[in-house]
């Protein structure tokens, strides 16, 4: 089932390709199963039919996006992508007059673990209807309200950049509103922990961490060629697991993100381990947000 | 707990002005506890943050980083950029629940031997109060 | 060369020597420097902090102090004096008595053993008295050369130091000696002293009671290495004074103490001592009774308001008595001026600003050199206008406080000044050549073999620190091939042996482990270079400063600190390379822009010099600002004679290219190697220069005043500049009276600052409306006379008798009122001595209008990437030491582009530009600093997060590769660019991360503390 949305993006990638404004066209394609899309590169009209635009479209796209530099390139965003690409144009990483940027109506973005939770079971169908999402399972239809089964990045969306994209799909972007409070809540709880006990808290999760580098790898303000925090890769002490070095590890990720992370929390989607790392981009939020 | 806990401070100074200071604690004779290993580099700009979270990992208990006063730095604002930086990488240790008193930045001239010292004796005394650095998993 | 033939002699070495000898060293002059005291340094080292920044004097100082005695083109002579000096310009025979201290500079280490051995303690005069130290002493910490020196009238002749000295650097048979020197231009910088009012002005209570001190000893008090360690305190008591007072011209500005001038400087010092004292404890009350405020220089009127604002209380009053209570506090007696009330108040301590004089030892100088005095012992110039910096004698020049108070930017100035003017009997004379390093053994194939030599300073570092077993542990570090103690590191017989073991076994990295890298790493980077190491392959462990001698009780842990610190060392000495020396030539020639006084001032030093000059005028004719002017002071030369001396003098040399009406229109490259295009305007021809360094002295302007004080309203409202053009021009006709306003435009919200010169020319002015014009009432409207420079005040207080002007002292916050009333125009002022609101009716009303930079500086700024401040005036290098210079090397400036100044200042300063300007061209190569920033294009996303950081301008991102480009010649090796690099594509040679990690890493590795 086609959205009107998802049929207009198809058409104005297509045109696009067809008019050679750009050489490519990047958005998502459907994945393995109806929760997971994957991003996708179009480089021809007929390609476009692939894109699709529905409620699991988590990916970021900007870090695929960089890894075009250089070519004529037009892309789907979301608030959060946008968010990223300015970041990115303001360091250089792309050039903006290489880019054709169409900014999409953007609902909020369904959180895997909500609609688990809502339909237990493999679910192999999801739909739009209205305000409603339909999740279809072996033995369910469950239709829950889009609201109540968001990320909570979403819920709290902070809004597209003004005057950014080219174009626009779908609702006209809403005027940015004020940050609710409720972006902060996590941060704000672990700030009224003693020292100590934000030490545990972080020293519990993080000895979790594997040291796969997920978090930097998807991460699209990771720009760097090579990463210098994971350089060392075969050092004794990061095979052993030191949890100092995890740490070390941890907190120089954070600070490198400190003036660009744009809050779109891939680190903490892709983390095997689930460490609350999403935690990490808030605070470096706030922390910008009150300078 | 038979020896009481002495704290492993890592410190890295400027050349110009802290590690110049460091020198005339040295020359004046001032005493101060032994707890401090100092790197010289040529400026605090040049501090990378990452040097202090290597210091933690490779077994300091504190770190300091000391430069020129505000104003006097050799370089014009290398300082200022140390300053700015280390506002930010302070705020990110206690958000992570590294104790404040871990990290200090502190400002001292050539002629501060006694000030650079007292620098010194303070945050030894503020670790041994503290403890050693671990993270603890219960 | 004969050992004793050098091409200048500079005597003195406190700041203005210090900058006199490194600008003639630098350009490659044999220089011979002869200090009278045992360090250089001069009054500046004793200095707390200086104004109106706040540096850190003895920071700023003590790098000019190492980089002088370690200059290969400096002989340094301390405790020494010139006694006589025959023969001519290029020719002077000098003779010189060399003290002797009785210890020998080259076995003395600088331990200090035999202070603590020596039984005599007397004053400090070095901390004002306000201390005591030993009999054989150093100065201070900081001292140059770092040696101790016997104070012979108070040694007891015991033997004590002698015993106690390690490397037997002490013998009382040597002998004071004579000593014959030939150089070819000399420079006089002995600088200056205050008064110790003593006999003069008992009432203040020097010397009588014991909370009076002068303002030098408070700055003692101040410095963190004084004698109260920074601590203010009574010397009474010890006790933490509540409040303090400050006494302005004490012996200054007075006929009948004898020292009729202005300090200059003790306003502003008095203001920074207020400020910092309250900064420190902010409960203290300070007051400062003064005259007038002279706030007169670049930024200092804002320096002043902070103070205020912090603050720190002003009296206008100059106390009649002090008296002594019963706690040794002290009681004023005095009237304020602007509220006419008479008061008596107690003050915890009262600091004296006390006259500044010339040293006694002037006058015998002065007979040596054949040069000549002024009734107080200033050496004079030959001309006060025209020549301020040449003496009396040809050959020998003035610099700093030796011929009046200055303050320390205008010392510098004076002394690259005189630096520059005594180049030019050098001009034909062979420079010396850069050095040639010794070949260099190619190591970076090599795995390290690290050569460890721990020192034991005698019993310095031994008698603390177990040698033995540091060295057993260095020895045991897998890259060590070499591991050795000994006595006296630095002794030539221990660098043999370190020479030889490098040799012996193959060493391709050395370790020292004995003192601070500061003072003593390159000696020891020389030794490795003898034999083929390169500086870069040499690393210090610090194990005297930071170890024996700060933990002298503690000798456990002590030695396993010095362990780890070799180790450390040991660790980063395998992640060193070469630093390779590179150097770039410079293309001859130098481009001043502007041809005003200083402009062309600066082309005529240079071209004497020998260097081509291209001289750019923006008007069609040269002159600046000479051309509006009528007379100048002090001795009322017509403008335009002066202007017509110096226009043949840049006409009649060949070396001078001179381009009028014409700009710059784009100026690219760096130091060595600019490239700028002259515009010689529509139709005319664009005109391609190549030079190696540029001067910029376009001058200033006054501001638009239009709407205010009615100027622009009727033809009787000028300003100041237009009143010079009537004086000049015999137009000012017979005006009965004549306001003149100071401070239009000035000292308020919207332009804070002072204009330096105003109150001086209004001075000199009125003097000359007098003459024009006689029996012309002037009324001369004023908040603080400011006339600060040498002879102003002397002028000022003639003017005031020979024009007897009205003198009204308005404030700020009621600024005079001009109107115009049926062609009459009423001037209001609200009196603030009389308390009383005045109306004057004005037959012509002139405005000392505010002052700023030319209107082409926000153009040219850009260009040369340069700084100016919101008023125009360009940015200097260093408020205090680095006057001339702009960040940015390669490019200098001099004269009211700077900020307005007088005349001879401005020639002072053009002179000094012209010095600093001619050092890369004279040398012909520029060093390009081995530790600078280097980028690994392959690792650099060109995310650009480094730029910013650079104060040099020094790096760009390189639009087409997406990579940064480093300009190495521009830069000075900080490092900062390299910390905001997330990626570690950027690198600081000889401070990787690696070499910065290596030792961060091994700090702690498996040691106890």
């Amino acid at each position: 089932m086609t959205t009107a949305l998802e049929t207009q993006l198809r058409s104005r990638a297509h045109d696009l390709l067809a008019e050679g404004v750009v050489e490519l066209f990047l958005g998502y394609r459907q994945g393995s199963n109806p929760l997971r899309v994957a991003p996708f590169v179009a480089r021809t009209p007929l390609e476009t039919a692939k894109l699709v635009w529905n409620a699991v479209c988590v990916p970021n796209l900007a870090g695929t996006l960089a890894k075009h530099a250089g070519q004529r390139i037009g892309v789907a965003l979301k608030a959060c992508d946008a968010q990223s690409v300015r970041e990115l144009l303001k360091l250089n990483q792309l050039e903006r007059s290489r880019l054709y940027l169409i900014g999409i109506g953007c609902a909020g973005m369904a959180d895997p673990a909500a609609i688990t939770d809502a339909a237990p079971g493999r679910v192999t169908g999801l739909a739009e209807a209205g305000p409603d999402l339909v999740l279809t399972t072996a033995d369910d239809v469950v239709r829950r309200e889009r609201g109540t089964l968001l990320l909570t990045k979403c819920a709290t969306c902070t809004g597209m950049p003004t005057d950014f994209c080219d174009e626009w799909l779908g609702e006209a972007p809403p005027a940015p509103p004020a940050v609710p409070a409720e972006r902060f809540a996590a941060v704000q709880a672990l700030a009224t922990l003693a020292p100590p006990e934000r030490l545990a808290f972080w020293s519990e999760h993080l000895s979790r961490c594997t040291l796969c580098y997920a978090c930097q790898t998807v991460c699209p303000l990771c720009f760097c060629k090579e990463c210098a925090l994971t350089l060392e890769r075969d050092h004794p002490r990061r095979q052993a697991r030191e949890p100092m070095t995890i740490f070390a590890y941890h907190l120089m990720r954070a600070y490198h993100l400190a003036d660009r992370c744009t809050g779109c929390d891939e680190c903490s989607r892709v983390c095997p381990e689930d460490i609350p790392l999403n935690l990490i981009c808030r605070k470096l939020e706030q922390d910008r947000s009150q300078v | 707990m038979s020896e009481p806990f002495e704290p492993k401070i890592v410190g890295l100074l400027c050349s110009w002005c802290a590690y110049a200071g460091a020198d005339t604690a040295g020359v004046s004779r001032v005493q101060y506890p032994p707890n401090l290993r100092i790197v010289r580099v040529m400026c605090s700009g040049r501090v990378d943050p990452l040097f202090v979270a290597r210091a933690f990992e490779h077994g300091a208990d504190g770190v300091l980083v000391a430069g020129c006063h505000p104003g006097d730095c050799h370089y014009l604002s290398g300082n200022n950029y140390a300053e700015e930086r280390f506002a930010k990488f302070a705020q990110l240790l206690d958000f992570f629940g590294l104790d404040q008193r871990r990290f200090k930045l502190a400002w001292v001239s050539g002629s501060e031997g006694a000030r650079f010292a007292a620098i010194v004796a303070e945050m030894t005394e503020e670790l041994r109060a503290l403890g050693p650095l671990e993270l603890k998993v219960q | 060369m004969d050992a004793h033939a050098y091409d200048a002699l500079v005597i003195g070495a406190g700041i203005s020597g210090m900058q006199a000898a490194l600008d003639l060293a630098e350009k490659g002059y044999q220089v011979l420097v002869v200090e009278r005291q045992a360090s250089i340094g001069g009054t500046m080292a004793k200095l707390d902090k200086t104004f109106p920044t706040n540096d850190c004097a003895i920071c700023i100082t003590a790098p000019k102090m190492v980089e002088l005695a370690r200059h290969p083109n400096i002989t340094l002579l301390t405790s020494a004096q010139v006694e006589r000096v025959a023969g001519s310009v290029g020719h002077f025979e000098v003779t010189i008595w060399r003290q002797t201290t009785y210890v020998d500079p080259e076995k003395c280490t600088g331990c200090g053993d035999c202070a603590r051995a020596c039984p005599v303690e007397v004053a400090d005069t070095f901390n004002g008295r306000l201390s005591r130290r030993k009999a054989i002493y150093l100065q201070f910490p900081q001292a140059v050369p770092a040696v101790y020196t016997i104070d012979y009238a108070q040694c007891t002749g015991c033997g004590a130091c002698d015993r106690a000295c390690g490397p037997g650097a002490i013998s009382f048979l040597r002998r004071s000696q004579p000593l014959t020197v030939t150089v070819g231009s000399i420079v006089v910088a002995t600088g200056f002293e205050v008064l110790e009012p003593t006999e003069l002005r008992r009432e203040y209570g020097y010397g009588r009671f014991a909370n009076v001190l002068t303002a030098l000893q408070y700055e003692r008090l101040m410095a963190a290495s004084g004698p109260t360690d920074g601590h203010v305190t009574r010397p009474s008591d010890g006790q933490a004074p509540r409040s303090i007072a400050w006494i302005q011209c004490v012996g200054s500005r007075s006929t009948q103490g004898g020292h009729p001038y202005c300090s200059k400087i003790c306003c502003m010092y008095a203001t920074k001592e207020a400020l910092i004292t309250r900064e420190h404890a902010p409960d203290t009350a300070t007051t400062i009774f003064y005259m007038d405020l002279r706030a007169y220089g670049k930024d200092f009127q804002q320096y002043y308001r902070r103070a205020a604002d912090h603050g720190v209380r002003y009296v206008r009053s100059r106390p009649a008595s002090v008296s002594e209570n019963a706690d040794q506090s002290l009681m004023l007696e005095y009237e304020d001026t602007l509220t006419g009330k008479v008061a008596s108040e107690t003050f915890d301590l009262l600091v004296l600003s006390t006259a500044v004089v010339p040293p006694p030892e002037n006058r015998r100088l002065a007979q040596a050199l054949g040069i000549a005095v002024d009734e107080h012992g200033f050496f004079v110039a030959r001309d006060a206008l025209r020549a301020p910096l040449h003496a009396t004698r040809e050959g020998i020049f003035l610099a700093g406080g030796a011929q009046g108070p200055n303050d320390i930017p205008d010392c510098v100035a004076q002394a690259s000044g005189a630096a520059g003017l005594a180049a030019i009997p050098l001009s034909q004379r062979q420079r010396t050549a850069e050095p040639v390093p010794p070949a260099e053994r190619d190591v970076a194939a090599e795995a390290p073999r690290t050569g460890v030599f721990v020192c034991s300073c005698g019993k310095n570092i031994g008698g603390f620190v177990d040698v033995e077993a540091v060295t057993a542990s260095a020895r045991a570090l897998p890259e060590v091939a070499f591991a050795e103690a000994c006595t006296f590191a630095c002794s030539e017989d221990a660098q043999r042996k370190i020479r030889g073991a490098i040799e012996a076994n193959g060493l391709n990295r050395v370790v020292v482990a004995a003192c601070s890298p500061i003072t003593h790493g390159p000696v020891f980077q020389q030794t490795c270079a003898e034999v083929g190491l390169n500086a870069g392959l040499f690393e210090m462990a610090n194990i005297r400063n930071q170890c024996s001698w700060v933990h002298s009780s503690e000798p456990g842990p002590a030695t396993t600190k010095a362990a780890d610190l070799v180790r450390m060392a040991v660790a980063r000495a395998s992640y060193v390379k070469s630093l390779p020396v590179q150097t770039i030539e410079v293309t001859p020639g130098c481009l001043v822009i502007g041809g005003g006084a200083a402009g062309m001032t600066a082309a005529i030093t240079l071209a004497e010099m020998g260097i081509e000059v291209v001289l750019v005028e923006r008007e069609t004719v040269l002159g600046g600002k000479l051309n509006l002017l009528g007379k100048l002071a002090p001795n009322d030369l017509p403008a335009s004679t002066f202007r017509e001396h110096l226009v043949h003098e840049v006409q009649r040399r060949p070396q001078i290219k001179v381009f009028t009406g014409t700009e710059v229109g784009e100026v690219s490259g760096h130091v060595g190697n600019f490239q700028v295009t002259l515009d010689g305007g529509l139709g005319e021809a664009i005109t391609q220069v190549q030079v190696g360094t540029i001067i910029v002295a376009t001058g200033f302007r006054e501001v638009d005043l239009r709407g205010r004080y009615g100027y622009g309203d009727d033809p009787r409202i000028i300003t100041q500049l237009e009143l010079e053009r009537h004086l000049r021009d015999g137009t000012l006709g017979k005006p009965r009276s004549v306001v003149m306003i100071n401070c239009a435009g000035s000292l308020d919200a919207a332009n804070p600052s002072c204009c330096r010169i105003g109150c001086s020319v209004a001075v000199k002015n009125a003097r000359l409306v007098h003459q024009a014009a006689p029996g012309t009432q002037v009324f001369l409207l004023y908040q603080d006379l400011r006339v600060y420079g040498k002879g102003q005040e002397e002028a000022f207080t003639q003017m005031l008798a020979e024009v007897a002007p009205q003198r009204i002292r308005y404030d700020a916050e009621r600024p005079p009122q001009v109107s115009l009333e049926h062609g009459r125009i009423m001037v209001t002022v609200y009196d603030t001595l009389l308390r009383d609101e005045l109306e004057v009716e004005a037959d012509l009303v002139v405005l000392t209008a505010a002052l700023r930079g030319d209107g082409e500086t926000p153009r040219l700024k850009q260009m040369l990437k340069v700084g100016a401040n919101a008023q125009d005036f360009y940015h200097e290098a260093h408020a205090k030491i680095r006057p001339l210079d702009f960040t940015t090397e390669g490019i200098y400036l001099c004269g009211g582009d700077h900020y307005p100044r007088s005349i001879p200042d401005t020639l002072a300063q053009a002179a000094g530009a012209a010095s600093r300007a001619a050092i890369p061209l004279l040398r012909g190569r520029v060093k390009v600093e081995p530790i600078v920033a280097e980028v690994e294009a392959a690792r650099c996303s060109g995310c650009g997060l480094c730029v910013p950081h650079c104060p040099y301008g020094a790096m760009r991102l390189d639009p087409e590769r997406g990579v940064l480009v480093i300009e190495e010649v521009l830069c000075k090796g900080c490092g900062t660019c390299v910390a905001a690099c997330p990626s570690g594509a950027l690198q600081q040679r000889g401070f990787a991360d690696a070499q910065v990690l290596a030792m961060i890493e091994t700090a702690w590795e498996g040691a106890l503390v």
